[in-house]
């Protein structure tokens, strides 16, 4: 080999090493939000969260609930139980949310007072999660590939962490569909750099003047995964009156602990708690 | 070639550039806490004193300081508190101005930049150092106070106060920010953060400004947070629980002749869980409730069958064992309820438990079906489930007795009496037996279902003739009789619209025949009367809901019975059909909600419309109130005429525990 040739092939390498060393802190704003997407689950996880749902007027309701959820091959399984208030304990819903966006979820509901099981139908995921302030869509996560990112800013610090500041509004060609699924018109979160977790957030409501803000203000690493133990969603008249807000509260949970294959079933959403 | 690597490296130059200070850690001296970092790249950013953080990834596991001169070496060395938490190969790189702001709130906060034209003035501490908007600072300068306002805006590191115009003249750069009463801005910092976790506050919301970016939402509630903190975290693992509720019902009959109040029931409801093990749990409820308007009316005008029925009742609703033999096979024997089908309104597939019937229309759907005692078995495969479902207690349909305002027997009283219902003893022999096979799918459900059983309707059995000449009494007793059922059901779901199907064939069912009185004629010793015949007979429903507008849900079904071998003798038409049409909507996130439907029966041409609505006053406390109208035809013959003057409306009030 030449000496010039040599002198070539080095640059090349050491050129391309720095790309990849370099890549992650050159991320683009889609590729924040596809790792974003990707933290905060481990295969498996049961935990207890308590939900508050305040009025304007300070009315609040709470409820409490245990969620056992597992990834399958294409899809990922939650049963959700209610332990409180006494009128909802153990009711019971059972969602299957397949990867592949063209299949439409899977849900049943089950009521302890009917003592049944109902299918419960509905694409739409800008419905609220179980009346809260959180949208389905805000619980199971949107569709990356519906969305345009853009940084607001490569850096903008949040409780002293610092975060990037990406802006999503849905692809022109999806727009209308993606609007009427989720419900947004335009979102903003700031994701944490040193975890990818999104810890801010506003989403601008698509007809009407409603503008709701979460924030996480309590964040704990759980066996190793970072998990937001608390969050809160604000349901905003143009960003400035109040309407209610909801604070999603979690109390335990752990991850990768070995759950049955069956607890997604009909049948241990009517064995209740 | 040449060209390609040079914009490969330009670009790589670029990302270096970028991340000038970026270094490896090459080693680490645990005893004398330090790192050894090898720069990549040739600027001077790694200088004495500087902090230079250590990542793992993304994320920061230590910082440390620049330790004595660097010199022109690519090796700088970083004194660290916590060494072990360094490890070789990871990313060492210095703070940017923000970072370091970021890090350090101390110091002096000093004006930075005054925009005189709109009054304003720019310091140089944000959010990071616990600055928000609205907040009052002064400025302080030559030993005195100067000017005070009010923070407009503010970004991580730097804010924006709003001074009064006619004394931001007397402000210069470089005057100090303090508080009010000439305090450090730290000290802010440190209120908020105790009032925001020390209060019991459920503000959620401060006044800001317009184009504050909603960032007063941003703060957490503490006062909702405090509230959760103080939930038990006991319901979770507890052994047992015990909950139900407290309700009061009130009912006005507007449509009767002599318009009055029909009930004032109180109802006590009481359910107890035991958890066992894991692998074991039971579960008792019981309803108790009484109606004091018979006591209220007086009980002497009222048949003993009436307040039998009305007055009083103590019903098992749940008292159960279950468990699991294997993951895969489950079993729950006891007092239970097994609901299967689709319909929500007729009773096709869903054959299990017999049915309350004393007040058409008004029994809530929730209390409609009466547990009976049983086994039930599940093995699951998995999206397919199986059950076989023995149930060793006979128990028919509940239906309102000799003369209540519900007796849908009335009109054939006159030449009718009726005895004892005979209802099959709970023996061996008289199991009843369901086999249902379920399977899943995406985006629907399909299942079969067989059964060997009684008819939870009674068949009318003469037991005793009597006439003498002129007057004819035929006394007739309830029987019920074995049947034959398969039954399929399914659903499929198209967006926000489920269809829903259900079919059944029913062998042997005892039906009324029509022509009692045409037969005592042409025989009138009775002995070759026939009250009833046995048919087959085929339901089937098609229905959708539609759940496409937020907090509206839309059901309809359309039901029909054909009698196959139809003889014009019988009660029962050829084809009975009923259309049900329900509509309900929920407010206020689901506090309040509105429900609508309205039922048609070919039978009779009649309707029955009913409108309910329930408001949560408290988290545990419902009220609802509504009314039920029924509007049937009453002509000769007409059985359900009866029901024309029992409109009701009524108000409810429930307390759960």
């Amino acid at each position: 080999m030449s000496k010039r040739m040599w002198n070539v092939t080095v640059i090349a390498a050491t050129a391309l090493t720095v790309l990849i060393a370099g890549q992650s802190y050159g991320m683009s704003a889609k590729e924040v939000m596809r790792r974003s997407n990707k933290t905060g689950l481990g295969k498996t996880s049961i935990a207890t969260t308590l939900m508050m749902v305040m009025d304007a007027d300070g009315t609040k309701t709470t409820k409490t609930m245990k969620v056992y959820k597992k990834k399958f091959s294409g899809q990922t399984k939650s049963l959700t139980q209610f332990l409180a208030p006494a009128d909802i304990r153990n009711t019971s819903y059972l969602n299957f949310d397949f990867n592949n966006d063209s299949r439409q979820d899977d849900s049943w509901l089950y009521l302890p007072s009917l003592r049944k099981t109902k299918r419960i139908v509905g694409s739409d995921k800008s419905r609220p999660f179980m009346d809260s302030d959180f949208s389905y869509a805000d619980i199971n996560g949107m569709e990356l590939e519906d969305w345009d990112y853009k940084f607001v800013s490569k850096s903008d610090p949040v409780d002293g962490y610092d975060c990037w500041q990406i802006q999503a509004t849905p692809k022109r060609g999806k727009k209308s569909r993606v609007i009427e699924s989720t419900g947004y018109r335009k979102t903003m979160v700031w994701v944490r750099k040193d975890n990818f977790i999104p810890v801010k957030g506003k989403y601008w409501v698509a007809g009407s003047r409603k503008i709701k803000f979460m924030t996480v203000s309590k964040l704990k690493k759980i066996q190793g995964i970072w998990t937001a133990m608390e969050t809160q969603m604000v349901t905003t008249k143009g960003g400035r009156k109040m309407l209610h807000s909801t604070l999603n509260q979690v109390k335990s949970i752990r991850y990768n602990t070995k759950i049955k294959n069956n607890q997604f079933t009909k049948v241990s959403m009517e064995a209740g708690i | 070639m040449n060209g390609i690597l040079s914009i490969i490296l330009l670009t790589a130059i670029g990302f270096l550039s970028k991340e000038a200070e970026a270094g490896t850690v090459v080693q680490v001296k645990n005893s004398s806490q330090t790192a050894v970092v090898r720069k990549l790249s040739t600027e001077p950013g790694f200088r004495q004193g500087n902090t230079i953080c250590f990542y793992k990834g993304f994320s920061i596991k230590t910082c440390g300081q620049v330790k004595g001169k660097v010199r022109g070496t690519s090796k700088v060395l970083v004194k660290v508190r916590h060494p072990r938490k360094v490890r070789r190969g990871y990313l060492a790189k210095g703070l940017t101005s923000y970072q370091r702001n970021m890090i350090s709130c101390n110091g002096a906060v000093r004006i930075q930049r005054i925009i005189r034209a709109n009054s304003f003035v720019t310091i140089n501490r944000g959010r990071q150092c616990g600055l928000r908007s609205g907040q009052r600072l002064c400025f302080y300068g030559n030993n005195r106070k100067q000017a005070c306002g009010r923070i407009a805006k503010t970004s991580a590191y730097k804010s924006m106060v709003k001074v009064n115009s006619n004394r931001i003249r007397l402000l210069e750069a470089g005057y100090v920010a303090r508080t009010e009463n000439n305090q450090n801005i730290q000290s802010i910092q440190r209120q908020s953060q105790q009032r925001q976790f020390q209060s019991g506050s459920q503000q959620v919301v401060r006044k800001g400004n317009k184009g504050d970016f909603g960032e007063k939402f941003f703060s957490i509630n503490r006062g909702m947070a405090s509230v959760l903190k103080e939930e038990k975290n006991s319901f979770d693992t507890k052994p047992y629980y015990l909950g139900g509720y407290i309700k009061e019902d009130f009912a006005y009959a507007y449509e009767k002749e002599d318009k009055e109040l029909t009930k004032i029931k109180t109802t006590l409801n009481l359910g107890l869980d035991l958890n066992f093990s894991p692998k074991l749990k039971g579960r008792f409820e019981v309803n108790y409730w009484y109606d004091h308007i018979y006591a209220h009316k007086g009980e002497e005008n009222y048949s003993k069958e009436t307040l039998d029925a009305y007055q009083r009742d103590l019903d098992l609703r749940d008292g159960y064992i279950e468990g699991e033999f294997t993951p895969k096979l489950k079993f729950k024997v006891g007092r239970q309820i097994v609901a299967w089908g689709e319909s929500e309104f007729s009773q096709i597939s869903d054959i299990v438990n017999p049915r309350d019937q004393l007040e058409l229309g008004l029994v809530d759907v929730e209390d409609s079906r009466l547990a009976v005692t049983a086994s039930k078995f599940t093995l699951t495969k998995g999206s397919l489930e199986t059950n076989l479902v023995t149930v060793h207690e006979m128990r028919p349909n509940r239906i309102a007795p000799r003369g209540s305002d519900f007796d849908p027997l009335g009109p054939i009283r006159d030449i009718v009496e009726f005895g004892p219902r005979r209802i099959p003893e709970n023996s061996i022999d008289n199991t009843e037996l369901f086999l249902r096979f379920s399977k899943v799918f995406n985006g629907g459900q399909m299942a079969l279902v067989l059964g060997d059983h009684f008819d939870d309707e009674a068949n009318p059995a003469i037991s005793e003739f009597n006439s003498d000449g002129e007057v004819s009494v035929v006394t007739v007793n309830e029987e019920y009789e074995r049947i034959q059922t398969v039954a399929i059901s399914g659903n499929y779901a198209l967006d926000d619209v489920l269809l829903k199907g259900e079919t059944s064939l029913s062998k042997g069912r005892y039906l009324q025949r029509n022509d009692l009185l045409v037969q005592i004629n042409d025989d009138p010793s009775g002995e070759s009367l026939i009250i009833s015949e046995g048919k087959d007979t085929v339901r089937a429903m098609l229905g959708t809901e539609y759940s496409g507008i937020q907090d509206l849900t839309f059901v309809f079904e359309a039901t029909n019975e054909r009698i196959l071998d139809y003889s014009e003798d019988l009660v029962q038409n050829h084809d009975e059909g009923r259309l049900n049409t329900l509509a309900s909507y929920d407010m206020l996130k689901g506090d309040l909600e509105f429900t609508a439907s309205w039922t048609h029966l070919s039978r009779g041409n009649g309707e029955v419309y009913r409108g309910t609505m329930g408001y949560k006053i408290k988290e545990n406390i419902e009220v609802g109130a509504g009314a039920i109208d029924y509007d049937f035809d009453a002509g000769e013959g007409s059985t359900l005429g009866v029901y024309n003057d029992q409109d009701r409306a009524f108000v409810n009030l429930k307390m759960s525990f």
